[in-house]
């Protein structure tokens, strides 16, 4: 075996491999949003008083988090299509980009639940009670005094859930989408694998970047928000 | 008799706060020392730094004759010193992961390598002695103020140290415990232990204390036996201290 | 649903959970330790070593664990191979079994994300029970050992709970490395007649049955752990 390992031809690969970054960030993008409203309604049926949404948004959150995104994906995209078909629905035409984008956001849809209660969760009783108090309805005190000072409290775990998902994006090649991580392994075997090591270096290095810029942003967000508010953490 | 403690010229500042300004002190075998001072006065800074749980800048500490210097030490002199001291903290600073009973055994088990069955055997009659005798088996956080604190004190006792040191021992309690560990307190005191105790609590000064040392701004102002400072004090800064210690009224105006 | 397919592939599937489990203990064992010692180096601010760390943690949480597994896949067998070569022997690469290069790339995982939960339990523990160990005459190590340990492990234990189910989830991805784990034995008994629905299903139970396991029994160790805290009010 010969060491035919280039480092000095990293960076040459990375602006190769952001050709693929849109398709990243559009999966990313939607799948966030998605995950938000559906992690956002099974934190409502949790946190409700009524039995059976509870018991199942707990269901939910517990199956999603013990089963491995890979699996979710290979469930869905090669076993929810054979499932279809039994009852007569035809899924082949349903772009890979899609089954993806659905699950990474039920897969994160469970994290972002989790967040959402605990902030909830985390917010003053005693503050809930003076809205009451001054005579607002419920769902005034939730979106003028709850929702405010939860979100404040979320923005780390937020900020961390988005990198999360941003790494999971990463798995859309396994069901041949043509993503960062699909873009360099595109790259490597058209070289026939002579070039993969540095290939995966740079895409690993375009990631890092991202984070790094995804955790600032979210240190910023939080010290904005909370500027002059009560310290939410601790 | 030989003194007990011995702490020469000590100097100690965190950062550009001079708080120990060259401090001499001589404290013989059975003396019960009370340190007053008002807050800032250096007194608990004082007090850490015979352990050296601050290690003063400049000086040295001895305890019944072992002589440490401030600045050249090694850290196994310090622990020799430490097994020489015991401590009783203003928060008590039970081990959280572990019982009462285990509070009490973990020195003589892992600092005095005495054998388990002894080591238990022992903690339980101190324990018995403090009043703790049911709760050997609680956690720290299962307990009252009063009781960690009168935990704290059988556990700095069955070291049989040289010298005890108490860090404002009823200072985080509720006014309605501090009675109880206040007894226990002077029930140790006269055993005849060597103590050095940092409190605001005066009567309780009046009573134990063979001698009381009024520290101000880093340095000993005044000393002498309870009678004549608590009584009769010659510097005005005792005199103003004491003023607001004994009348509150007075502090506000 | 194939059920002679199943009946017949659930007994091999099954095979390959020790292989899953043992990958996940090895690399959480090794990547803990080492966590420890990031973070008692980052806490003590060890010079040139911690700065080092920081670097480590921030690039293993900013890279997605697929490239990570792919980085180790292809980059250690050269770095073997000349270090083989500098000392005077040819060591046979091809020798080494892959699931070498994925506990490598897992552990290494676990240490940059175990470290961040140690730091953070370690500055938990009250600081007065270092200086009480202190007074009644114990030594550092005594007092890490007995005293400060044990309390910071009784807080870490959740959350390292989470890491270590979400290491056993993403020991599916060394299936890209090959290592044949429960996924990649599923993929390879589905692959002949497209029975993708039912291994998945397989696959997704055996899953979820390691991670409800699991989420027990680190909820027995935080009870254990964390007996102490029982008369504390939270």
């Amino acid at each position: 075996m010969e060491n035919t390992f280039k480092p000095a031809t990293i960076p040459g690969y990375i602006p190769n491999v952001l050709r693929a970054f849109p398709v990243t960030m559009e999966i990313l993008l939607i799948s966030l949003l998605i995950s938000l409203a559906l992690g956002a309604l099974v934190t409502a049926a949790g946190i409700g008083k009524r039995k059976w949404p509870k018991a199942i948004a707990g269901g939910y959150i517990a199956f999603m988090r013990g089963i491995p995104t890979l699996v979710l994906i290979f469930l869905i995209y090669l076993g929810l299509p054979q499932l279809a078909q039994v009852v007569g629905i035809d899924l082949t035409g349903v772009s890979k980009t899609v089954f993806i984008v659905a699950c990474l956001s039920l897969s994160s849809s469970a994290n972002m639940a989790e967040m959402m209660r605990a902030s909830y969760l985390a917010v003053d009783k005693g503050q809930k009670e003076a809205a009451y108090s001054v005579g607002m309805k419920e769902f005034t005190a939730f979106r003028r005094i709850i929702f405010p000072q939860a979100f404040g409290i979320a923005i780390p775990a937020l900020g961390n859930n988005i990198i999360m998902l941003f790494k999971d994006t990463s798995l859309a090649f396994a069901i041949g989408v043509i993503d960062l991580m699909g873009k360099a392994r595109a790259i490597s075997s058209a070289s026939y694998g002579a070039n993969r090591l540095e290939v995966y270096i740079a895409t690993g290095i375009i990631f890092w970047a991202a984070c790094i810029i995804l955790e600032y942003c979210s240190k910023i967000t939080e010290k904005i928000y909370t500027k002059g508010r009560k310290k939410a953490t601790s | 008799m030989a003194n007990m403690v011995e702490l020469s010229n000590i100097h100690k500042s965190f950062g550009k706060n001079h708080i120990l300004k060259g401090v001499n002190l001589t404290i013989e075998k059975g003396e019960v020392v009370v340190i007053l001072g008002p807050s800032g006065s250096g007194k608990t800074t004082l007090l850490r730094t015979v352990n050296f749980l601050d290690s003063a800048d400049d000086g040295s500490v001895a305890v019944n004759g072992f002589q440490l210097d401030c600045k050249k030490h090694s850290k196994t002199q310090v622990i020799e010193l430490r097994r020489k001291t015991a401590m009783v903290f203003q928060n008590y600073n039970l081990f959280q992961n572990k019982t009462i009973l285990e509070n009490v055994m973990e020195g003589l088990v892992t600092v005095k390598k005495m054998g388990k069955a002894d080591a238990e055997k022992m903690s339980r009659e101190i324990l018995a002695k403090v009043g703790l005798s049911e709760r050997c088996d609680f956690y720290p956080s299962q307990l009252s103020g009063g009781q960690q604190q009168r935990a704290g004190i059988a556990r700095a006792l069955i070291l049989d140290p040289d010298v005890i040191l108490f860090d404002e021992p009823t200072s985080a309690l509720d006014p309605e415990l501090v009675g109880e560990v206040l007894n226990t307190i002077k029930t140790v005191a006269q055993t005849g232990i060597t103590m050095i105790v940092v409190t605001h609590e005066i009567s309780f000064a009046r009573e134990v204390a063979s001698r009381i040392i009024f520290m101000e701004g880093g340095s000993i102002v005044e000393e002498g036996k309870p009678s004549e400072i608590l009584v009769n004090p010659k510097e005005p800064r005792t005199q103003q201290f004491l003023k607001r210690i004994t009348d509150p009224q007075a502090a506000g105006e | 649903m194939d059920f002679k397919f199943i009946i017949e592939a659930l007994p091999k599937i099954m095979l390959a959970v020790p292989i899953t489990l043992f990958m996940s203990l090895v690399s959480a064992a090794a990547g803990w330790l080492l966590g420890l010692s990031i973070a008692l180096i980052r806490k003590h601010r060890v010079p040139v070593l911690s700065q080092f760390s920081a670097v480590f943690v921030s690039f293993m949480r900013g890279v997605p664990m697929v490239i990570l597994l792919y980085i180790s896949y292809y980059a250690l067998p050269i770095l073997l191979y000349s270090y083989g070569l500098s000392i005077g022997i040819t060591i046979d690469i091809n020798a080494v079994p892959p699931i070498v290069y994925a506990i490598i790339a897992l552990a290494l995982d676990q240490a940059a994300y175990s470290s961040e939960i140690f730091r953070s339990a370690l500055s938990a523990v009250d600081e007065g029970q270092m200086e009480a160990a202190f007074s009644v005459g114990m030594t550092r190590t005594q007092a890490l050992m007995r005293i400060i340990f044990p309390q910071a492990l009784a807080m870490a234990i959740p959350n390292l709970g989470g890491i270590f189910v979400g290491l056993v989830k993403g020991t599916s991805l060394a299936y890209y490395v090959g290592v044949y784990e429960i996924t990649a034995t599923a993929n390879l008994l589905a692959m002949p007649a497209l029975n993708f629905i039912e291994a998945y299903i397989m696959t997704t139970l055996i899953y979820e049955a390691i991670s409800f396991v699991l989420n027990k029994l680190f909820r027995i160790c935080e009870d254990r752990l964390k007996k102490f805290r029982a008369g504390a009010s939270a």
